[in-house]
Formats: structure tokens, C-alpha cells, sequence
């Protein structure tokens, strides 16, 4: 019986979190491959119904990361995340949509130990809750 | 076949029915009426005036995967469905099954659908009379009996305490012979009290359209300032058309999953403005008017010179759900007059 | 008539007069008993057709879109006249080809909730029992916006005391029965689109439900499909719906969607104290931002006995 092992679906910024999730590789710190990133310009441009689709095609869980606020390569992007992604994670918890499968962070280049740990942790707690229902 | 079946038995054959196939049959859902496959016949409501899609819809569904292909090992795979499933569709109403026969024109005269025909052989239909009927209900138009379809595998009517069963096809006999330890024999009081019974509820429906020379009159009308008017109240939804239990326009499609995908086809609606749309930009009804007057002439006109029959059975569903009150009946009226 | 159908059918014929409009938009009775229906005017012959009561629910505001190229006079009440302000912050209406005749309005009846004699002139502040759920919770009887007022200005008043208790209520409810709940109810869902069709601020000539390249939602009924043009219909909703409560009410399968739209404008009052419908000059709410927005409303809510794992 082999264990369930979630798909995650990454949207990460170029300059900061996929800069993190870069360092994290040269390091060689060691985190679960559940995670498949997609790199974006901004999590600006991250839709929230980028979010939306990736959880009602068979993604079991999704993970935003972006830019501190203040230090966006584009100055406000990350300011727009944090409001539209913010009604979103409301919006899909109301929905009945665990609140453990959708999750914002903000990490910068420098972060991959960050990023190895919150990953680790949205492994953890989405093995605990199970495979997504919603979905094709 | 003629039988009367005792209220108190109606659980009882519904429950042997659902053990010979699949059992469709209304239920309610915050107050809306859908039909449904039954798990627990308790769930059944059989006093309902209107659903909200019409049965046909499983013998034409919604969405029907029509084949699936997947790519493996450089090859591509296909694989057709198997519909081999039977099923029963208990209470669907006089006018309703009308549009079984309308739909019998469209997927198995000229060309024979294979996926319409394969569920309409593994069907079985019996309908149930109305006892009480809309204020929007016009199915009197169309020449059909509310309280009794004769077009169903076995048609039912409830009077008192009683229904009144009889079948018209051979997989009805079959049925009935099957479950013949449930039935009581039809006596002499009972065929008259039916035929009262039968016009009691026919005389409900208040209004009875004039429908003959409808094309010719609608065709005079094509440029007419009707068109225009209704367009203007219009939205262009598609409730009229996806509620309308003669409606038939569907749309195929490839979904792609990568790897593998299916065709399948879906409802559309001529009321969508990229129904008509074409890949070079151009679109033939190009606004609401050229759309509205479409769903018409279809209706009354295209398709009665193809199978001289009108697409339509007076169900009222389009007129009871359209959100801005636009009336067939008003429109009807309207032609018919002139 | 009542007082403000006479105003109504004054204040039309000196608009076509005056050819300060070209056409009238308001309601006439339709073809059953308490069916109140759009109504497009355009000569003095017509005007009498032109009516109010408690039945008229269709927000006409959209059909304002439609004509752009005339002088259109349209006939708005309190909520219906929010939906201008979206749309003239967003561009959409040029406002001096756009005369707006307000009414003031207390409520109007559901026709599924009425069990007693009520006729055209009964008046929503006696007969609270029959109004839609959404005016209940009303916050502007009085137009916000008009040219034109038909009626005397009515006591601003909400009739029930917490306007997102339907919201709350389904707050209250453990994550595994809000999401069958949703499940159930979307899984009705037909897919005719009239919720966005009537919506005035759906406008957009492409739509995201409609699009093939790249495609968002296929057209299928399976509950992702469903849920996908819901959820892309509450996005892009956020911060400009008002609750004109049409969606819900032309749904021929009857979906609560105002649990949905009302969710999004009570966190977005909530969070980032943004009220639609209320100020033509502020900006349109999705192209704003603060740099005070909290990050932990990142985490979510806590609420009832979600946090619970």
C-alpha cells in the first residue's frame, strides 16, 4: 500500500522565492519533490483563479510565494498578492476547501531554509488530510 | 395492457422496478424538481408540476463522452463507450414524453445517432399523468392529454385511491406480466371515471393556441419589429433553451488531459452570441434579434417543414424561468393573430 | 397609479419631449399576475406602459451597456443605482448620455414567499415577510445617484440588524458540511449563465467562461467545471458587487449565489474597509492596494470549528 504523496502546485516570483527555491537546490538542502514550482514574474501576476484551477484540476494543495512586502522587484506587485490572495484564501475556506491546501509566504533569495521548511510542513499537513475530491 | 395498481402498492412496484435497472425518477431539492437516479425510493416525489431539465436529458445528456483516446508507447489508443446499462425513467409527464417522440425525428430518422439510440433501447418510459397543472402550462396546443400520455412504454394516472396503468409497447407488456402479483384488474366503473378524470385536468389548462398556418404566418413575419422588441428585453442566457425539453443543439468537443482526452459533446445554445460565431471573425446573428427570431422559425417553422411537427410541447418551462418575461405563448398569440 | 407611477410617466414624456432621451428603460406588467418585466420606450404613445411596484426586481442598469450610442433615461432604485457607480468607475457609462430616474424603494416581493392577498399596490414596509432575503438587508433605499427622484426620500433604515448573518451562518458550520453544502447545491447547476448575463457589472465582451485560448473552464457539468465558473465569476465580483440579489433570483436552480457574493463584500469591508457602490471617485477596488494591508489575513480565518483539525 504505498502512501499518499500530494501534488503541490508552486507559483513562485522569479526574483525572491524561485531565487530561494535556486539556493535551496545549490545548498543542497534536501526537501520532498511533492512541490512542482512554476515560475512567474511577480506574485502579482498570480490570478487568484491560477489558485482556483490548479485545486479544481487535481492539485492538492497550492503554495504562493512571493517578495517581502516592501521589497518587490517591481515595487507593488506583491502588495496586490497580498490583497487578492488574501480574499481568495478566505473565499476557498468558506467554499469548504481545507484550509491547509492553499498557503502564501513571503521568501526572499536568501531564504531557502524557509522555503525547504514550509514545504516540508505543507507535505506533512496535506498527507494528514488527504487527496483533493474536486476535482476532473 | 390495462391494470389498476393501489396507492398503498406504489413503494412496493417502485422498489421491484429499481431492481431491474437503473431507476430515474423526480426528487425535490430546495424546491426545485430534478430528475435523478434513485437510492432510496423514498426520496421520490410524484406530485410535482415541472422539472427543472427535462427527462430527455437521459437519453441526451448534458455532457456524453462519445470516445477516449490515450497515447501509449508512441500509439494512439481509442476506446469506445459501452452504454449497455438499462434504465427506467418513472413519472415523467405527458408533454415530456412528447418530446421523446420530437427527439426520435432528430437522432434516429434521417441518421441514426448511435449513443440517442442505444439509451432509447435500453430505456423504458413510464409517465404519469398531471394532476394539477401550471398556469403556464399549454400542452392542450400540441394535442397532448395531460393527464395521459399513450406514448410511453406504460402511461399511469392516479384517480382516488387508484392508478391506472396501461402499457403500449411490448416492453411495457413485459413489465406488467413480470409484476403481475401487484395488479388488480380494470372493472367497467373505472374506464369512465378515467375518461372524467382525464378531462377534469385537461380542462385546467386555460389557454388552447391556434397553431395552424403558424409557418406560413411566421414567415411573412421575418423582417417584422417582433424580433426587435423581444431582443431588446432579451439577455442571452440559455435558460430557455437549456430548460426546453425539445431543444436538441449540441456542441463536440476535445477535452485534452495530456496524456489522454476524450470527445465529447455538450448542450449549446443558439441563444449565445458564439453560437453562430465563425473562425474568421464573422458571425451570421451577429445580435439578439437574428438569435431570438432563430429560436422561433426553428421552433415553428424549420422545424415543422422537416417533420412536420412543432418543437415545442407547451411545458411552459421557458416561460416560467425566462428572468425577463419573455412569453412563447405571448409571441404565439402574437403570430398567430396576424 | 400611485403617486410615483404618475411621476414616473411625467418625468418620461418630458425626457422623449425635451429629447433629452431617446429611450426609456423601466418596467411594465408581464404576462402573469405579479410578473413585472423590462420595458423599452421610445415614443409618447408608449409611456403609459411604464409602471412601479413592489414586483419590479430586474436591475436594469445593464441594459444601459446595450445602448450606448443614445440618450437613454433609465429607471433605478436604491440597490439597482450602485451598480451605475461600479460602472461609472470603471468607464463604462458616459454619464452625460445617461439620464437616471430614481425611486426611492423599501423592498420588493418575492413571489414564492407570498401566501396572502397582495396586490400591485401593497407596500413593502407592511408585508416584511414576502421581500427578497436581500432587501432585508438593504443599506440604501434611496438612490445613491439619480436625476430624476419619482418618489418622496424614504427613512434609511435596515431592516434586519446583522446584514451578513446568512454569511455567519454558514461561518458557524464544520469545514466538511460547508463544503457538502456547496457541493450539493452547485451540483445543480445547468450551466445557462443568466446569473452572469443579468449581473450589470459582468460586462465584458470576452468572457473568461467563454474563452478557448487559453481555456479556463471546459464545457462540462462536473462539479470542477461548475465550481471553476462560480469561483471565476466571485473573483472577479470582488469589490464591485453591491447585492442587487438578481443572480440568485434568475437562477432557475435556485443556488444561494448571494452567500457567495456576500462573503466576498463583507471581507472586503472587513479587511481593507472598502464599501462598493458608495463613491464615484474612488478607484475601482481591484486596482488598489495599502501598504498597512495585514499579512496575517494571509492565514485566513479562524472561524467556528474549522480551526480544528
Amino acid at each position: 500500500m504505498s502512501e499518499f504523496e500530494p501534488k503541490i502546485v508552486g507559483f513562485f516570483c522569479n526574483w525572491c522565492s524561485y531565487a530561494g527555491a535556486d539556493l535551496a537546490g545549490t545548498s543542497r538542502f534536501s526537501y520532498p519533490p511533492n512541490i512542482r514550482i512554476i515560475r512567474v514574474p511577480c506574485s502579482g501576476r498570480v490570478d487568484p483563479l491560477f489558485v482556483c484551477k490548479a485545486l479544481l484540476s487535481g492539485a492538492d494543495a497550492v503554495l504562493v510565494g512571493g517578495c517581502h512586502p516592501g521589497d518587490c522587484h517591481y515595487s507593488e506587485g506583491n502588495y496586490f498578492a497580498r490583497r487578492k490572495l488574501s480574499l481568495l484564501k478566505r473565499l476557498l475556506e468558506y467554499l469548504g476547501i481545507e484550509k491547509e491546501r492553499f498557503r502564501i509566504e513571503w521568501i526572499s533569495a536568501s531564504e531557502g531554509n524557509k522555503l525547504v521548511r514550509v514545504v516540508k510542513e505543507m507535505v506533512e499537513d496535506v498527507k494528514k488530510i488527504g487527496p483533493n475530491k474536486i476535482r476532473h | 395492457m390495462e391494470k389498476v395498481l393501489k396507492c398503498e402498492k406504489i413503494f412496493e412496484f417502485l422498489e421491484k422496478i429499481k431492481n431491474k435497472g437503473k431507476l430515474i425518477a423526480p426528487v425535490e431539492e430546495d424546491g426545485v424538481i430534478l430528475f435523478r437516479e434513485i437510492k432510496d425510493i423514498g426520496e421520490i416525489n410524484l406530485s410535482y408540476k415541472n422539472s427543472l431539465k427535462p427527462p430527455n436529458e437521459f437519453l441526451f445528456p448534458q455532457n456524453e463522452v462519445l470516445f477516449k483516446f490515450s497515447k501509449e508507447k508512441g500509439e494512439i489508443k481509442l476506446t469506445d463507450l459501452e452504454l449497455k446499462e438499462n434504465f427506467i425513467i418513472f413519472g415523467i409527464h405527458p408533454c415530456d414524453v412528447r418530446s421523446i417522440k420530437i427527439f426520435d425525428n432528430v437522432f434516429r430518422k434521417d441518421y441514426l445517432d448511435k449513443y440517442y439510440d442505444e439509451r432509447r433501447k435500453n430505456s423504458l418510459i413510464i409517465s404519469l399523468g398531471c394532476q394539477d397543472v401550471d398556469k403556464t402550462c399549454f400542452c392542450t396546443t400540441f394535442g397532448i392529454e395531460p393527464a395521459f400520455s399513450e406514448e410511453s412504454d406504460i402511461s399511469m394516472l392516479e384517480i382516488d385511491d387508484k392508478y391506472y396503468l396501461k402499457s403500449f409497447t411490448e416492453k411495457g407488456d413485459n413489465l406488467i406480466k413480470e409484476e403481475e402479483g401487484l395488479f388488480e384488474e380494470v372493472s367497467s366503473e373505472m374506464v369512465s371515471v378515467f375518461e372524467n378524470k382525464k378531462k377534469e385536468i385537461r380542462e385546467k389548462i386555460k389557454e388552447k393556441f391556434k397553431v395552424d398556418g403558424l409557418p406560413e404566418k411566421l414567415e411573412n413575419l421575418y423582417d417584422s419589429q417582433i424580433w426587435q422588441r423581444v431582443s431588446l428585453m432579451c439577455i442571452g442566457c440559455g435558460i430557455c433553451t437549456y430548460t426546453c425539453p425539445t431543444c436538441y443543439c449540441f456542441d463536440i468537443r476535445d477535452e485534452d488531459l495530456g496524456k489522454e482526452g476524450c470527445r465529447f459533446r455538450c448542450w449549446d445554445s443558439c441563444q449565445f452570441k458564439d453560437f453562430t460565431q465563425e473562425a474568421s471573425g464573422h458571425n451570421p446573428r451577429p445580435t439578439k434579434r437574428e438569435r431570438q427570431k432563430q429560436r422561433y422559425f426553428h421552433k415553428f417553422n424549420y422545424f415543422f417543414k422537416r417533420y412536420a411537427d412543432y418543437a415545442c410541447v407547451g411545458c411552459g418551462r421557458c416561460v416560467r424561468l425566462c428572468p425577463v418575461n419573455i412569453d412563447l405563448r405571448e409571441i404565439i398569440r402574437e403570430v398567430g393573430s396576424r | 397609479m400611485n403617486e410615483i407611477e404618475k411621476n414616473l410617466r411625467d418625468a418620461a414624456k418630458e425626457l422623449l419631449e425635451k429629447k433629452d432621451a431617446d429611450l426609456i428603460i423601466g418596467y411594465e406588467k408581464g404576462t402573469e399576475e405579479f410578473w413585472m418585466r423590462p420595458c423599452f420606450v421610445d415614443s409618447m404613445d408608449d409611456v403609459d406602459k411604464l409602471t412601479f411596484n413592489a414586483f419590479c426586481n430586474i436591475n436594469l442598469s445593464k441594459y444601459i451597456l446595450e445602448h450606448k450610442d443614445k440618450k437613454v433615461a433609465v429607471v433605478l432604485k436604491g440597490c439597482d443605482s450602485k451598480s451605475i457607480i461600479a460602472l461609472l468607475q470603471e468607464k463604462q457609462v458616459n454619464r452625460e448620455n445617461v439620464k437616471i430616474i430614481g425611486v426611492p424603494c423599501y423592498g420588493v416581493f418575492d413571489e414564492s414567499l407570498i401566501d396572502k392577498d397582495i396586490n400591485y399596490d401593497s407596500k413593502a414596509e407592511d408585508n416584511m415577510k414576502f421581500l427578497r432575503k436581500r432587501c432585508l438587508v438593504c443599506e440604501n433605499h434611496n438612490p445613491v445617484i439619480y436625476d430624476i427622484l419619482v418618489g418622496d426620500k424614504l427613512e434609511e433604515k435596515v431592516w434586519r440588524e446583522n446584514i451578513y448573518e446568512e454569511v455567519e451562518e454558514i461561518e458557524k458550520k464544520p469545514q466538511k458540511e460547508r463544503l457538502e453544502f456547496f457541493t450539493k447545491v452547485f451540483s445543480r447547476c445547468i450551466r445557462c449563465l443568466a446569473c452572469r448575463n443579468i449581473c450589470p457589472v459582468c460586462f465584458c465582451k470576452e468572457c473568461l467562461i467563454d474563452e478557448q485560448n487559453p481555456l479556463w473552464v471546459e464545457r462540462k457539468v462536473g462539479l470542477s467545471d461548475i465550481l471553476m465558473l462560480h469561483l471565476i465569476r466571485a473573483v472577479h465580483i470582488t469589490g464591485r458587487c453591491i447585492d442587487c440579489g438578481n443572480c440568485e433570483e434568475v437562477c432557475p436552480a435556485k443556488i444561494p449565489l448571494r452567500k457567495i457574493y456576500k462573503k466576498m463584500e463583507k471581507d472586503v469591508r472587513e479587511m481593507f474597509g472598502y464599501v462598493p457602490g458608495r463613491n464615484i471617485d474612488l478607484p475601482p477596488f481591484q486596482a488598489t492596494f495599502s501598504k498597512d494591508d495585514k499579512d496575517e489575513y494571509l492565514e485566513g480565518e479562524r472561524f467556528g470549528e474549522s480551526s480544528k483539525v
